[in-house]
Order: C-alpha cells, then sequence, then structure tokens
C-alpha cells in the first residue's frame, strides 16, 4: 500500500485496446512518464465485472466489449485533470467519465444495440477512433437511453426499487468511486469463485503471453476456465503485477478436485519460469514475509 | 484428373463473394472446377465448398474438387506428388483470391495476399504451362487518376488506399512473370460489385451495403428514442412524420458530383465467361457499368427503402459539414473509406469488354433492382448469416 495526497480534480479513464501488446505498450508509457495515479490493464472478464451489476448483464457486457466492439482489454487510468490531459494528448480515443456513465446505465440496450457492429467492422487506420468524435458520447446517450431505471431493468422486481435509488447516486458509475472502494473486486466472483495467481514480473509482451499460453493450456487440460485477470505496472515501467485467475465450483467435488489439481500445475510451470528467467516471481513467495511495500515485495 | 482442353479450370477465392458466384457459373456451362484455397478453422475446403454448393443451389456432382493450398508457400505447400498432379490438369487459371482490407494498418497483410504470395501462383501457372492465367484485379487499380481509365496497364503512382495500390503492383508483377514464362494472360477490371440482379443474392456486404446498414441503424437509434419519449431526437431535428417515416436530418458531403460505378454479380460472372470463352491474350477488360448511377439517385433509393426523408448531399470540393449532428458525425465517420466511389467523375473505357460481350452491359440500377438487393441484405442480417445452406 502507498499512500499519496487526494486532489480535488481526480478522475478517470478507460482506454480501449484491440491487443495486450498494446495495452501493454500504454500502461507501460504512462507508468515511465509517472501519468497517473492507478492504471490497471483490465481483461474481458474485470470489463465486464466492472461494469455490469449483474451476472446476466455481465455476460452481455463480455460479449459487446470483446466481440461487437472489438475491445478485448480496457486500460483503466486514474489521475488527476494533468494526467487525464495527457492521455488525450497522447492520442489515445478514450471511454471518458460521462461516456461510463452512459454504457454503465444504459448496459441492458447495449447488447441489442446493432449499430455497436458497425463501429467493430469499421476498418480505418485507427482503432477505436469515433471514441473522438465530439458527438459520440450525445449518439450513445441517444441510442442507449441512460437511466437509473435502465441500469435497474435487469434486477430482480422486488428489489429493482432499491438498486434504482441506488444508481442514483453519482458514485455508482463513477470510475474513481468504483476503483476506489474495490467494487469491482466484489462482483469479480458472482460467477464462480476463482483462484488468483498473482505475479511480479517485468512488462514484457512476449512473456506474459508465453506464460498465459502455459496457464490457459493448464486450464483446457483440468476442464476448467482460466483467464487473463488483471496487470498493473509501476517501478516506473519496468515491472508489473499480473494476476490469471482460475475459476472453479467449489461446490462440485469434481471441480475442487480439478482446481488442485491445476493451482499445483501452474505453480510448478511460474516456478519454473522463475528459475528460467530469473525476473518472474510469485506472489505468494513474497507477500507471506510480511513484507507490505511494493518496493519490498519487489526487491526481496 | 487431367481435362478436357479449356474445359478446365483451377479457380481461387471460390470462398468469396465474386469467386464463389464464379464457380458456380463455372460449373453450369460445364467446366471441371479445381478450387485452390484453404480450411477455415476447423472446416476444411471441401466442407466449405459443400456448404457454398449448397447456399448456391448447384449440385457440382464430380465436376468440382478442392485443394488445399499455401500460396505463401513453394509449389502452393502441396507435396511432389500432389504438385504434380495439380500440373498435370493444364488448365485456365482464373485467379480471383484477394485481401480487400482499404486500411492502411493492414498493409503488410494486404500486400502479403495480393502480391508477395503471387510468386507461388505464378510459378504453378508456368510449371503447369497453364493455358491462360486470368487476374481479377478491380478497376480502381487506376488509382487516382481523372478523365477517362483506359483498359491499359497501369501508370498511376498514386493510390486511395492499400487495396488499389496492391491491385496496380500485382497487376505489374502477374504482367512480367507471364511475359517471362509465356503464359497466355488475359486482367479482369471490375468495379464494385453488389448481389444478383434478380435475386439480390450476395455473400458479402460492404461499399453500397454498409453505407446502406450505416443509415439503418442511425435511423433505428433515433426513431427508438423517439418511440420510446426519450426527447433527444427533437433536440436535432428529428422526428416521425404521421405516416411513420423518420425525418432524420443528414448532410453527407461529397468533393464534386460524380458516380458510383456498380455492376451486379450476375453480370461479372457472365463478361467473364464470355472473356474465358475468348482466346486473346495480354487483354485487360474493364467490367463496369456503362451508366452508373449518381448518389442522387441511391441517396432516394436508400430513403424510399429505409422510410426515412431528410438526407441531403452536399458537393464541396474541400469544405466539410459545419456544425454536424450527432448522425453526421458518425455517417461521415463510418463512410469515409468509401468516399472515393461515392463521386467518381472517372469514365472506364469499356471498349475491349464491349466488343467481347456484343454490346451486353450492366442492367441499370433501379430501384427495384436496390430493392431485392437490400432487402435480402437486411434478410440475412447484413452478412452474419449469409452464405448458410
Amino acid at each position: 500500500m502507498k499512500l499519496h495526497p487526494v486532489t480535488a480534480d481526480e478522475g478517470g479513464v478507460l482506454v480501449p485496446f484491440e491487443s495486450l501488446e498494446n495495452a501493454l505498450g500504454f500502461a507501460k508509457k504512462c507508468s515511465i512518464r509517472h501519468i497517473g495515479l492507478a492504471i490497471g490493464i483490465l481483461g474481458e472478464e474485470f470489463i465486464s465485472s466492472f461494469i455490469a451489476p449483474t451476472k446476466k448483464l455481465a455476460d452481455e457486457a463480455r460479449v459487446v466489449f470483446a466481440r461487437k466492439m472489438c475491445m478485448p482489454y480496457l486500460v483503466l487510468l486514474i489521475g488527476d485533470k494533468y494526467a487525464l490531459r495527457s492521455v488525450r494528448e497522447m492520442g489515445y480515443p478514450v471511454i471518458d467519465q460521462k461516456l461510463f456513465k452512459t454504457l454503465y446505465q444504459g448496459l441492458p440496450s447495449l447488447n441489442s444495440a446493432e449499430w455497436l457492429e458497425l463501429l467493430g467492422e469499421l476498418t480505418d487506420d485507427e482503432p477505436f477512433s469515433y471514441l473522438k468524435l465530439g458527438q459520440f458520447g450525445e449518439l450513445a446517450e441517444i441510442a442507449l437511453a441512460p437511466s437509473p431505471a435502465q441500469a435497474a431493468k435487469d434486477i430482480d422486481p422486488d428489489l429493482r426499487p432499491f438498486f434504482e435509488r441506488l444508481y442514483l447516486r453519482p458514485e455508482m458509475n463513477d470510475l474513481v468511486w468504483l476503483n476506489t472502494f474495490r467494487i469491482q473486486s466484489a462482483r469479480y466472483n458472482r460467477e464462480k469463485p476463482t483462484v488468483g495467481l498473482v505475479v511480479y514480473l517485468p512488462v514484457d509482451t512476449s512473456l506474459i503471453t508465453e506464460i498465459q499460453a502455459g496457464l490457459q493450456d493448464i486450464a483446457q487440460r483440468n476442464h476448467l476456465k482460466g483467464r487473463l485477470g488483471f496487470i498493473t505496472p509501476f517501478d516506473n515501467g519496468k515491472r508489473c503485477v499480473w494476476e490469471y485467475d482460475y475459476y472453479y465450483d467449489h461446490n462440485d467435488p469434481d471441480d475442487m478436485v480439478r482446481i488442485q489439481q491445476t493451482t499445483h500445475e501452474a505453480g510448478v510451470l511460474l516456478d519454473e519460469y522463475s528459475v528460467k528467467t530469473g525476473t518472474v516471481k510469485q506472489v505468494r513467495y513474497l507477500v507471506n514475509r510480511g513484507c507490505c511495500r511494493k518496493e519490498n515485495l519487489l526487491y526481496t | 484428373m487431367q481435362g478436357k482442353s479449356g474445359r478446365s479450370i483451377i479457380l481461387t477465392g471460390a470462398t468469396g463473394f465474386l469467386g464463389a458466384f464464379l464457380m458456380a457459373g463455372l460449373l453450369e456451362r460445364g467446366y471441371q472446377v479445381t478450387v485452390l484455397g484453404r480450411p477455415s478453422g476447423d472446416m476444411r475446403l471441401s466442407d466449405r465448398l459443400s456448404h457454398l454448393t449448397r447456399w448456391l443451389n448447384i449440385d457440382p456432382g464430380e465436376k468440382l474438387s478442392a485443394i488445399e493450398a499455401d500460396f505463401s508457400k513453394k509449389h502452393l505447400g502441396l507435396d511432389d506428388k500432389a504438385y504434380g498432379d495439380l500440373c498435370a490438369i493444364k488448365g485456365k487459371i482464373i485467379h480471383c483470391a484477394s485481401d480487400t482490407s482499404f486500411a492502411e494498418r493492414n498493409r503488410e497483410r494486404v500486400m502479403n495476399t495480393n502480391v508477395e504470395s503471387l510468386s507461388s501462383l505464378l510459378d504453378f501457372a508456368a510449371d503447369s504451362r497453364a493455358e491462360h492465367l486470368y487476374y481479377v484485379s478491380t478497376a480502381y487499380a487506376c488509382g487516382r487518376c481523372e478523365g477517362i481509365c483506359m483498359e491499359t496497364p497501369v501508370t498511376a503512382e498514386s493510390f486511395h488506399n492499400v487495396y488499389e495500390e496492391s491491385k496496380a503492383q500485382a497487376e505489374e508483377v502477374i504482367r512480367r512473370s507471364c511475359e517471362d514464362s509465356g503464359v497466355p494472360l488475359s486482367i479482369l477490371r471490375p468495379s464494385i460489385v453488389y448481389g444478383h440482379s434478380k435475386s439480390g443474392r450476395a455473400l458479402k456486404f460492404n461499399a453500397l451495403y454498409y453505407c446502406v446498414r450505416s443509415i439503418s441503424y442511425i435511423r433505428d437509434i433515433f426513431a427508438n428514442d423517439i418511440r420510446q419519449g426519450g426527447g433527444k431526437s427533437a433536440k436535432w431535428g428529428s422526428f416521425l412524420d404521421d405516416d411513420g417515416v423518420l425525418y432524420l436530418p443528414l448532410r453527407i458531403h461529397l468533393p464534386n458530383r460524380g458516380s458510383v460505378n456498380l455492376i451486379p454479380v450476375d453480370y461479372f460472372v457472365e463478361t467473364v465467361l464470355c472473356i474465358i470463352g475468348h482466346s486473346g491474350t495480354g487483354e485487360i477488360y474493364h467490367i463496369t457499368c456503362g451508366d452508373p448511377p449518381d448518389i442522387m439517385t441511391l441517396s432516394e433509393y436508400t430513403q424510399r427503402f429505409l422510410g426515412v426523408r431528410g438526407i441531403r448531399v452536399l458537393w464541396d470540393q474541400a469544405g466539410k459539414i459545419t456544425d454536424p449532428n450527432p448522425a453526421e458525425e458518425l455517417f461521415e465517420r463510418l463512410f469515409e473509406q468509401y468516399r472515393p466511389y461515392l463521386s467518381d467523375n472517372r469514365i472506364f473505357d469499356r471498349s475491349r469488354t464491349h466488343g467481347i460481350t456484343n454490346g451486353v452491359s450492366a442492367p441499370p440500377f433501379t430501384y427495384e433492382i436496390f430493392e431485392n438487393c437490400m432487402s435480402y441484405a437486411v434478410a440475412c442480417e447484413w452478412g452474419v448469416t449469409a452464405g448458410r445452406s
């Protein structure tokens, strides 16, 4: 944990990417230049958990973001007004706070929004350039009709009035608040419990991709779902914390056997990479020593 | 496997839009067709062709065979025996496969597919002493030019996009190779191809379809907002008439008055079949429309088909729409890639094609044809379910 002063102008943006390589490149660039207070690369599971109040909507959001809009990776960047201005000056198209609110409160309409497919198919030279259109947010508002009532549309009828009141609160679609109070994390395991493998390693796309392919292979062999969770760079963009998650049903004895076998195999694989590279470290070997500062975790 | 002289065709790109219809036309005329192509995911090439022939309502019997080939590899990625057997066919080759992306960021992929991978095919044409090679290029290989575009080799050095550039380069590479190897060559240059003029059927829904589809989705955004009492549409001047027609203020900016050169896929097939029945060589054919519709006509068709009004076309060489509304801004972005083709004032010389087809031209692009094609596109969800048997 690192404490820092909080300014009144903190805000957040989501920067979409088609590939992990480009998302890592952006996150690393920001980290090197000290742009932003918090940076996290979110995979499609985290994106859908982040934005959706119910599991059903999360499933739909996963399809919409990853398939229709071709944004399987979003980088969440929290920063003050200068940091957010820097991101725009770097030329990246962003989902800003206003558009995020529209998407969040209009989520039930998103899945049936055929016009999003057009954007995904748009083969222009800059991916997601439509986000730079001055009135894209306005168009999205017309199309999605966002409102607290719309956001609560798919919630059980008896709970709906409560959630409509809840979604009236501005915090509920505030990227900074949602991140600060770990709402996303709380939503993450509503599909199934997960075992998250947390690894410290260099911001190296090929290394991360290679290890991820190995972890995915283990999941497939053991018939479990495995997905990228998040990646957050630090230490001036040299290294990052990377979470990869295995999903299992804790009420299913067979799944319990599978998750044990999977985590064992994954642990062996990560240990092999630790030996081979000398730069890959599993968090379980570091945190258990009682360290609390990232710097200590890094250099222990 | 060796066919009768002139009756064996080796076809690439048969799983694409033009290639599929061409394959059907060839089979219907009794040609023995050997398709060179790739599997797709878990689906073998032969399975892909089976799906297509069912969709095309043809029973090829023994007339159709499939060979999985990799154009990026020597001998098309085939072993010596398979390559030898293929060379023994000694037929005509129609090279229809191509990457049609316009995006600069796909340059490497487009160049690899459309230019680099030609060497393996051209080696095959030479090794098999092919009777003739027909290369399906595009009328737009002429690049940025004005006035009359002749049925002659490309001289342009500037292009609207990487696709045009790659096709121009490919023409040159193929021309030189065929001169060296002595393989007779013809280059076929279609303009923008839409679906079948009678049935409306198509396999690909870009260009004109993409523009109509864009307006259709924008219409739905505003119409739904009005029906749900959202109120935002009124702010942008959009409303529903008593008869249910949506007034959608949409200004489309184009640099100059011109036309859109469209031909139906059945005209493309008939013309190619005429050309391959002819024995000339070194010839270039423009398979284009002699009387192409202008954007005003297309705009009128689109409004009628979609039940909207309010679309206006503005002509301005340099300017842009001032204070665009959200619909205009999005549509501008969506149709940007097609802008050069929507106000085209070039004239494609068709003398050679005209001579060989005895003056048969593409049918006039009537509203009936437009409606057939767009209705088909809507029915198959703009391509989502197209090609499913």
